[in-house]
């Protein structure tokens, strides 16, 4: 077994059925996230709509021994402890060789499909308490992102800083803004330097499409799902282009559980649109003849799972920019055999890149030592 | 220099000013794509919205000689090269560069799909399947036109599918990606599916062909990022039409993404097969496939990939497939291999084997285009 320090850049909770219901604001009484008990599986529901299922860590596992147990939905008591009982979570991450794990929402991811932007705020700063304290029980292993709605930048910016005065280490913000608030706007601006000047990287994980894919049935179907990474490529797309990270060199923003082999084409085809496509009006012209993809190895992280032709391509999107990430304790996860697996993934990596790979990465640019 | 035949899977033509305009039946005739000559170049218009220069085929080639001056020239229709819409020249260009035969989409048309009224759009590509087929009428052997399907109604796709059929059409194009609420994955579209199997013609997904839909019409979208991530949409389309049992009830159709190069296949084959072995509950694809099948296993059976310069995609043209590769020059556009489409072509092939360059090259094209 490997030595390597081992830091699961893509954690998760499942949230307590309670999460919401037991501390929301009384002015959004009744329209938190609540669960309800289904004749067959247990459902997330908020404002009326269907968000998310439950109970689907309790399959966890089931992909090494019998794949066809993981389809259907679940029952919240199925759930693993470590969901939501920290002392449960670092029991596991004992048992699976992990020293860190960072830790993402589960329910609060599809919660930014909720389309009343106030109720959306309310859910993200009522999940950080939460988050904050789960992490604040085992504080130097467990390390919380903070759920940021952005639907009002200078709203996100404050939650940002309270975030970052409670411990969290990072924010995340939807993969797919609103239309017309794509992140190319200058908007923005506010909170880029805001995520710099705190030295909390920003990440885009998938599943956080503002629009909610739930919302409009035909996206919840097969092939959105097998090309998610279009959206974290939209989005990093745009706050290249835009600038950003010309204005604000220490921002670091990453794509988080897309896997990574789509970032080799997409580094190809920013460098193309930018020398070889015809002009846009906004195109701008980088300093010092920087390419887009530079941006992309100097200012971007990519987390990732279980991707042998990203690990070939590693130089080409940047060995700096990978964080191994186990998704614990999703169905699809690495564990209990992360280590086996990554020691895998990892076999043609030099020492050095293993360890960059597995965890350095990670350590540098959350700051977590 | 190479000994192997060479043929184009996307070269296109430059649409005439006056093509729409000067065939249009009278009932469209003052709603059709219309040439304006403006200060900043010579554009396309169509119900008042603009939809590109006509001069697309104005600097073909100049991005070997003065890549700077790419974006910075004003662009008149007359500085086209003459290939672009008149047939004897294209052959002549088609001989300048080695290339043996040429599979012809349009420019302007393919954008056209954006236009909302689905009669004007049926017109459209109407008009401009006629005017094709008296452009390759000139040498039906090295000139291979691609029909133009306006799909809303599918029974109407199907009738123009046959008419440009029996013209001498090579293939179809339809829309890279439909509207939202008539998806490929829908039944409704079997009749098309099954008539374009039957008929041994192959249909091509585009880049730039998004039927219209009220967000992707924005022109805002028209952004590098949004050029960038261009092969979302074949993806979507793919993934429809392989999560749709489309290739399992009907083994013989043909579908290809064109111009949208190659090496966002392995993500997405890993991906698609992910999807369908480990994504649990709701968002899994209803039913299974036959036997032992996987969604990448109908990709590599059933789908062609036309690509231009990808060096990483030929790298890994054993994980896409080789039989998948249809090499093409995107002839007049600027951004083409012309005229230096076979030195282009053996760099990018170098690796290759003598036998996978005839297949990358032009043999794959013969054989899903059925071509001699």
């Amino acid at each position: 077994m490997s030595d390597y320090r081992l830091i699961s850049a893509d954690n998760h909770v499942t949230e307590p059925a309670d999460l919401w219901t037991s501390r929301i604001s009384s002015k959004f009484k009744g329209r938190a996230p609540h669960l309800e008990h289904g004749e067959n599986a247990d459902a997330w529901i908020c404002d009326g709509l269907w968000i998310s299922g439950a109970g689907g860590s309790g399959k966890m596992g089931a992909r090494f021994d019998d794949p066809s147990k993981m389809m259907g939905g679940g029952r919240i008591e199925q759930n693993r402890l470590g969901g939501y009982l920290p002392e449960d979570h670092v029991k596991d991450m004992d048992l699976d060789g992990t020293d860190i794990g960072i830790v993402y929402p589960t329910v609060g991811v599809m919660a930014y499909g909720v389309e009343d932007s106030e109720l959306l705020t309310e859910i993200c700063s009522v999940y950080n308490d939460w988050i904050a304290e789960f992490c604040g029980a085992a504080p130097s292993r467990l390390k919380g992102v903070a759920m940021l709605n952005v639907d009002d930048v200078g709203i996100a910016v404050k939650e940002l800083e309270r975030g970052a005065k409670r411990g969290l280490i990072g924010g995340m913000i939807t993969v797919q803004p609103p239309f017309a608030m794509i992140y190319e706007n200058q908007e923005y601006d506010a909170l880029w330097a805001a995520a710099q000047d705190l030295g909390m990287p920003l990440s885009l994980h998938a599943g956080t499409n503002r629009s909610g894919f739930y919302k409009n049935p035909v996206n919840l179907r097969a092939a959105f799902v097998t090309n998610l990474d279009h959206w974290v490529r939209m989005a990093l797309g745009d706050i290249i282009f835009s600038g950003a990270f010309e204005r604000f060199p220490k921002l670091q923003v990453g794509s988080v559980e897309h896997e990574l082999s789509w970032a080799s084409h997409f580094l190809d085809r920013l460098d193309y649109t930018y020398t070889q496509r015809t002009p846009f009006p906004s195109r701008i012209k980088f300093r010092d003849d920087a390419f887009p993809s530079d941006y992309f190895r100097s200012n971007c992280f990519v987390g990732f799972q279980e991707d042998a032709l990203g690990i070939r391509d590693r130089y080409v999107i940047g060995v700096d920019t990978l964080q191994w990430g186990s998704d614990y304790p999703h169905p699809e996860s690495t564990f209990p055999r992360s280590r086996e697996i990554l020691d895998n993934l990892l076999a043609e990596c030099s020492e050095e890149e293993k360890a960059k790979i597995a965890g350095g990465n990670a350590a540098r640019v959350y700051n977590l030592d | 220099m190479a000994s192997y035949r060479i043929i184009s899977s996307d070269n296109h033509v430059i649409e005439p000013p006056d093509l729409w305009v000067g065939r249009a039946p009278s009932k469209f005739k003052d709603r059709m794509p219309h040439a304006v000559s403006m200060e900043e170049g010579d554009l396309w218009f169509c119900e008042g919205q603009q939809i590109g220069s006509t001069a697309a085929g104005a600097t073909a080639g100049l991005r070997f000689e003065d890549p700077g001056k790419m974006g910075t020239t004003v662009k008149r229709t007359e500085h086209n090269r003459p290939g672009s819409y008149d047939p004897a020249e294209h052959v002549k260009d088609l001989d300048i560069d080695g290339v043996d035969a040429s599979i012809i989409y349009p420019t302007t048309g393919s954008v056209l799909y954006n236009v909302q009224d689905t009669d004007l759009l049926t017109a459209i590509c109407q008009t401009y399947n006629d005017w094709l087929a008296d452009f390759f009428s000139y040498n039906p052997k090295r000139l291979k036109g691609v029909a133009m399907l306006n799909v809303d109604d599918v029974g109407l796709g199907v009738k123009e599918l046959e008419r440009c059929h029996k013209m001498g059409f090579a293939g179809a194009m339809i829309p890279v990606y439909p509207p939202e609420n008539h998806l490929y994955d829908q039944p409704e579209y079997d009749p098309l599916w099954a008539a374009a199997q039957d008929m041994g013609m192959p249909i091509g997904l585009h880049i730039s062909s998004n039927r219209a839909d009220s967000e992707f019409a924005d022109p805002a979208n028209y952004r590098p990022t949004f050029i960038c991530n261009a092969d979302y949409w074949p993806r979507m389309s793919l993934s429809d039409l392989i999560f749709g049992g489309v290739f399992e009830r009907y083994p013989g159709l043909q579908v290809g993404s064109v111009e949208h190069e190659l090496s966002w296949v392995p993500h997405f084959l890993d991906r698609i097969d992910n999807t369908y072995r480990q994504r649990s509950e709701e968002k899994m694809a209803d039913g299974r496939f036959r036997g032992d099948m996987l969604p990448s296993d109908y990709f590599h059976s059933n789908v062609f990939l036309g690509f231009q310069e990808d060096g990483p995609g030929v790298r890994d043209r054993h994980i896409i497939g080789v039989d998948n590769l249809q090499w093409g020059s995107d002839y007049p556009h600027s951004e083409g291999t012309f005229p230096r489409s076979r030195q282009i072509v053996e760099e990018v092939l170098a690796d290759c084997t003598e036998e996978e360059k005839v297949k990358i090259a032009g043999g794959n094209a013969v054989r899903v285009y059925n071509l001699d």
